[in-house]
């Protein structure tokens, strides 16, 4: 992203995306035993130290936002920002030269992780405010490797 | 507001003939209640424990950037809890999952209710009991 690029203001109606691996071992969404996703999906990691990560539909693709580990199918989890602003989770424009529209929930940080009020948001996230699931994805050709 | 520490059961219950810890007898009564018939309970009980044998046997399977793979202690110790679950007559989890960082969490579903069970990377277990979203009973087992 170049110095003069702007990025515009988080809308409420705008559509934002969240990475999920797709794998059968992983299991964290799979329609056949369940239609709601694991709050597993939204729990912060250790490298979440300012929020967990979400983009933005206005400048990602669902499928580039599938994009993950080379040879991993994702599904992409689809909520809107003014369900999570609804239930008080907030949101911070936090836009990476390649990837404008990165957003993280300041509120859901690794060291916060066993709060009760980052539990209950886990749950909202995966069992409330999911619009939709999309994918899975398949791994891109490009990034298999040949035996 | 959730419990963090020691509670009792629900009322008209008693913990006097029993030799487990109360959070412990209250997290099986919370199971019981959403427990499904005997033939599903069992069968969905030895998948979720044919799960974990496989994991045990390969926890690679379950590397991803957005998993750390449980140690084989903890995978040990998520079978240990699945078996002992089973003879206590608690239903059978909707499913098993590696969580991001080092854990194995048990998930019922239950209509309004969400009950999870986590075995964490050090071991340590903690039962989680959300009603509408909200995390109405919490204790460490």
């Amino acid at each position: 992203m170049g110095s003069s690029d702007v990025v515009a203001p988080i809308d409420p109606d705008e559509l934002l995306y969240r990475k999920v691996p797709a794998s059968a071992a992983c299991g964290w969404y799979n329609p056949t035993i369940s239609p709601l996703l694991s709050p597993e999906a939204f729990k912060p990691r250790p490298d979440d130290t300012t929020g967990i990560s979400l983009d933005r539909a206005r400048y990602r693709s669902i499928q580039e936002s599938a994009r993950g580990q080379p040879g991993k199918p994702y599904y992409v989890a689809v909520l809107r920002v003014s369900d999570l602003l609804r239930e008080g989770i907030q949101i911070v424009p936090k836009p990476i030269p390649e990837n404008p529209g990165h957003v993280e929930l300041p509120q859901l940080t690794y060291d916060r992780r066993k709060e009760t009020d980052v539990k209950e948001k886990l749950v909202v996230l995966a069992h409330k405010l999911l619009v939709r699931m999309e994918g899975p994805f398949p791994i891109e050709k490009s990034t298999v490797s040949k035996s | 507001m959730a419990q963090e520490s020691e509670s009792n059961p629900p009322a008209g219950t008693s913990t006097a003939a029993v030799s487990v810890s109360a959070p412990r007898r209250n997290m099986e009564l919370c199971l019981l209640v959403v427990s499904p018939p005997e033939n599903e309970r069992s069968a969905g009980w030895q998948s979720t424990i044919d799960t974990l044998i496989e994991w045990g046997k390969d926890p690679l399977r379950l590397a991803c950037e957005e998993i750390e793979v449980p140690s084989p202690n903890v995978i040990a110790k998520a079978s240990e809890e699945a078996k002992s679950l089973l003879i206590s007559g608690a239903a059978n989890p909707t499913r098993v999952v590696p969580s991001s960082d080092g854990g194995i969490v048990f998930e019922w579903e239950s209509g309004r209710a969400f009950l999870t069970l986590e075995i964490e990377r050090d071991e340590d277990l903690e039962f989680c009991f959300y009603r509408d979203c909200k995390l109405v009973q919490r204790f460490r087992l």
